[in-house]
């Protein structure tokens, strides 16, 4: 790649923006003035030589899933990068996903940048709010303001609940953090077939179906070839940051058949075994030590032979489903490269290449789950029966499926450490295998590194290689510093002494600390005890590890008991550190976070009434009067066509994971109740309602306290009851990480399963639904007073 | 244990795939039953009642299906009139036609989209039997009564009803 032209090599590149020079010469009155020369208008490129770059950041996967780093799930693109650029095996995360992603794109830890843990979670303690500081600009703003072109597909948890509704405020998505163009999902995880997308700000929805070959993880790929393909065909001069991260392989693990059936019976010889085998495997590919001890299994964990033997089909279904999900997720990643050497860039293009942005993830729960959602809700032990896992086996990987694995397989993808995802304070949490891939500038093909890093050094990396030194006033804002090390130096010296020796480690309690090859840590809570009222012990009576890890790479080996002063040396400067990155104070507390009062962060929902109005769209579920576990109305003024009115009036939620709705079917009001798909109580009104202008009503009263009960139905055609019916349980927690509330059409996938989601579009009109939430006034009708009251009151 | 005391086992499931396994367990496990019907719902609101003639062949007798499990965790509607139908004996084609309607019109009210119910009625000396033989339900209460046999399986049947729509009166165990 040439530089351009004019390179600007002088510009003062720490203040950003650049500050426009202003012309200072004369300016002759005609245009045609011979005097009339200016000095040709210049545009913004980064420093000769700045590489391309492209980070890819998989989802979930543990440091021994990929066969790049001796896993049993083939990555043929990883190895081929790996063989070609460097492999990294003393590479660190957070333990969790927005927090990585969050340290990730600003080089400064996860705390520093507010996202102490996912932003569901958010509280009003400073290094968990969220929001990132403006004092800590993002890697793509300062790439952005130094000439690159940016862009970002695939997941972005980092947006605070409190903000990511269609009014934003939108300084924390994507396209206010840098990057000039965005597709991808804003959460935790996303359907693979139905996914709730956005370009930009803008909600969009896929054209194709899962018949018709429709995957999240093939669509980011085609989205990014064509936007890395417009950017060489448009500005070939210019550099591109690019940030590849698809939800794969977060659950549901979600992938065609053809990737699952390569992977028949190729792990019933179940997890124990596969970490055996794995392990082996790492040694003689040399990416763990000769002498790397294979970590035992903590009792929380069941071993394979302890399992229902009913169990054990879909246990190794499990398994072929998430290999293959990564396998195939590899492949795409493939095509991206590809793309790179079909345009001649690839030598050119510096690839970070993480695979995982935390370890496997033991959400799952120990038998696994046919649907996270019921899991979530705290469900899984009372819905997923043996028998109900046993009846789907075949579904796994399916559309109709919203799947994860069982701990075990979690366990086994973290080969050889112990724990994993959620699990901060060992390395099955946060040691995630990483490429680095510059043909250009890295000599050692195929080669090894071991140096201690983290994934706050990659922005640092990424300024040093491009020549961008790192700023110091962003916006007008005065910037703190990096945080992380970068990593640059380790290319050319494999043996050089680790640079970055100084690491803590904290996630819902887990802490840990990494100095100068030792390692003190302490796991307090077990990352699939997710059930209402589990209970952990006081921070205090945690039992704290030691480990050298010049001599045992895996953390194997625990010499607390032997070097008391040691581990006490160390929990004293992890407590240093806390409070340098304002990680204190700890916080465990699970349920409670989740609601906006206790956790101390702002809500878009305000009082008990909320009103919408005809074409509102994927409404998140933050942003919604909260209707779980507790009685609510929803009333709807609409205009009936003479062939009566048919589709949704609004729902919320979706058919994977469940919700509700108020529908007219076949010109008669319905209220309908999905408990994750699979059973739906419905609630029919007596009659049809007829032509013109009527209040339709559904009260839902929830029968005594507590979570998780049912409650009585009754519909109402302009006060007048004309339906009663039963909802027998309810989800408590949540209904979807993506899909939110629609009016008047759904989008994704409806509430109703099985339908069709163009079969919800309204055939008559709203005017407009209003939600609320406590006990009925019982007079069942809102006057046109009332609803101008509301109206007024939300001014 | 007396025979004078008949049983009435109302199971709950979310899905049909268990509540037949149950079921088929029920009528194969050698115990000594009344009756039982098993009725499941499919996401499109349709009732079935696939089982009944297997077990008309196996020449048990049909329970009338009295009030059927209503939702998955919720009280049931009582109905007197299912009740007054409910309690089968042996009853003939025509009859059993008839109560098969019944059970769809209770289902229609009682079950949830893509939900399934169980009830078996048997006398108190083969309660281990059934009791073992359900092993798949999501909530499953035994009411009982003694009695005439007719007179005994509605008793009984409203017992379990109560129990059902009671929870901290009836312990569950699945």
């Amino acid at each position: 790649m040439e530089p351009p032209a004019d390179q600007q090599e002088t510009l003062d590149r720490t203040a950003l923006p650049m500050p426009d020079r202003p012309y200072e010469g004369e300016l002759p009155f005609d245009a045609k003035d011979p005097k009339a020369k200016f000095p040709p208008i210049e545009e913004l490129r980064p420093p000769a030589g700045a590489p391309n770059v492209l980070i890819v950041l998989l989802d979930d996967v543990g440091f021994g899933a990929s066969s790049a780093f001796g896993g049993p799930c083939e990555t043929p693109t990883f190895e081929k990068l790996a063989a070609e650029g460097l492999r990294y095996n003393r590479f660190h995360t957070t333990a969790l996903c927005a927090p990585t992603r969050a340290a990730l794109l600003t080089g400064r830890n996860h705390h520093s940048v507010g996202m102490a843990s996912i932003t569901e979670l958010a509280t009003s303690a400073p290094g968990y709010t969220s929001l990132r500081p403006n004092t800590k600009a993002p890697l793509a703003e300062t790439l952005r303001l130094n000439g690159y072109s940016t862009a970002q597909f695939g997941k972005c948890h980092e947006v605070p609940v409190f903000q990511n509704s269609p009014l934003g405020p939108f300084d924390m998505w994507p396209t206010g953090s840098g990057f000039e163009h965005f597709y991808g999902f804003i959460g935790g995880e996303d359907n693979q077939y139905f996914p709730s997308l956005y370009e930009g700000t803008a909600p969009v929805e896929v054209d194709k179906t899962p018949e018709e070959g429709y995957h999240l993880t093939e669509d980011l790929a085609d989205n990014t070839i064509t936007w890395i393909r417009t950017q060489k065909s448009l500005v070939p001069d210019k550099p591109f940051f690019v940030y590849f991260a698809p939800g794969a392989t977060h659950a549901p693990h979600h992938v065609p058949q053809e990737w699952i059936d390569r992977y028949k019976g190729k792990f019933a010889h179940g997890w124990d075994k596969q970490r055996e085998i794995t392990s082996e495997r790492q040694k003689e590919l040399g990416v763990i030590p000769q002498d790397a001890g294979l970590t035992k299994r903590h009792e929380e964990i069941p071993a394979w032979d302890e399992m229902d033997p009913a169990l054990t089909p879909v246990l190794e279904r499990q398994m072929e489903t998430y290999a293959g999900f990564l396998s195939h997720t590899d492949h795409h990643v493939g095509r991206i490269v590809d793309a790179l050497e079909e345009l001649g860039i690839l030598d050119d293009t510096l690839i970070f290449c993480i695979i995982g942005d935390n370890g496997a993830s033991a959400e799952g729960t120990v038998k696994g789950t046919f649907n996270e959602l019921i899991c979530l809700n705290g469900m899984g032990d009372v819905v997923e029966t043996p028998e109900f896992l046993a009846a789907r086996v075949d579904k796994w990987g399916s559309p109709e499926a919203y799947n994860h694995y069982a701990v075990g397989w979690a366990w086994a993808m973290d080969t050889p450490f112990q724990w994993t995802k959620q699990v901060a304070s060992h390395w099955g949490g946060t040691r995630n295998g990483t490429i680095v891939h510059w043909p250009r500038r890295i000599g050692d093909k195929g080669g090894l590194r071991s140096q201690f890093t983290h994934v706050i050094d990659i922005a640092p990396t990424v300024l040093e290689l491009a020549g961008i030194p790192e700023p110091t006033t962003v916006n007008g804002v005065e910037q703190s510093p990096y945080e992380g090390t970068s990593m640059a130096y380790t290319f050319d010296a494999p043996d050089e002494r680790e640079r970055h020796d100084l690491q803590y480690f904290e996630m819902f309690g887990n802490r840990g600390i990494y100095h100068q090859g030792w390692s003190a840590v302490t796991k307090h809570r077990t990352p699939w005890k997710l059930a209402i009222g589990t209970k952990t012990v006081p921070f205090d009576e945690d039992v704290w590890e030691l480990y050298d890890g010049s001599k045992d790479y895996s953390q194997a080996h625990d010499l607390s008991k032997e070097m008391p002063d040691k581990l006490r040396e160390l929990q004293e400067l992890w407590v240093a550190e806390a409070r340098k990155y304002e990680v204190l104070p700890l916080d465990d507390r699970g349920v409670e976070r989740l609601s906006p009062e206790l956790a101390g962060r702002p809500s878009i929902v305000k009082g008990n009434r909320q009103i919408f109005y005809p074409g509102m769209q994927r409404i998140s579920e933050m942003s919604v009067l909260n209707v779980k576990n507790k009685s609510f109305q929803v009333t709807a003024q609409i205009r009936v066509p003479d062939a009566g009115a048919t589709g949704t009036i609004v729902a919320q939620g979706g058919g994977a994971g469940g919700g509700w709705g108020l529908f007219m079917h076949d010109g008669t009001a319905r209220f309908a109740y999905s408990l994750f798909g699979i059973n739906v109580f419905v609630t029919d009104a007596d009659e049809p309602l007829g032509a013109g202008e009527h209040q339709v009503r559904a009260e839902f009263a929830y029968e005594g306290e507590g979570f998780a009960k049912g409650g009585d139905v009754t519909l109402y055609y302009d006060g007048e009851q004309v339906g009663q019916g039963k909802v027998a349980v309810t989800q408590p927690m949540i209904f979807s990480a993506t899909e939110g509330l629609e009016i008047g059409r759904e989008l994704g996938t409806p509430v109703f399963p099985g339908a069709s989601i163009e079969s919800t579009v309204f055939t008559g009109e709203i005017d407009w639904v209003e939600l609320s939430t406590g006990d009925d006034d019982h007079t069942h009708l809102i006057a046109p007073e009332e609803h101008l009251q509301l109206l007024m009151s939300k001014q | 244990m007396s025979d004078k005391t008949t049983d009435v086992m109302i199971a709950a499931y979310m899905t049909k795939e268990p509540a037949f396994l149950d079921y088929e367990a029920v009528v194969n496990s050698g115990a000594k039953i009344d009756g039982a019907v098993c009725v499941s719902r499919d996401l499109e609101g349709n009732t079935s009642i696939e089982e009944t003639d297997h077990l008309a062949k196996s020449g048990a007798k049909v329970l009338g299906g009295a009030g059927l499990v209503v939702g998955l965790f919720a009280p049931p509607l009582l109905l007197s009139t299912a009740v007054g139908a409910a309690v089968g004996g042996a009853l003939g084609h025509h009859a059993h036609s008839k109560v098969k309607s019944k059970i769809e019109e209770q289902a229609a009210e009682t079950i949830p989209w893509g939900g399934a119910g169980m009830i078996v009625a048997y006398p108190r000396s083969s309660a281990d039997e059934v009791d073992k033989a359900v092993t798949h339900a999501l909530k499953k209460v035994v009411g009982e009564a003694e009695g005439k046999k007719v007179q005994a399986l509605k008793a009984a049947m409203a017992d379990a009803q109560e129990k059902l729509s009671n929870p901290a009166a009836a312990p569950t165990d699945a």
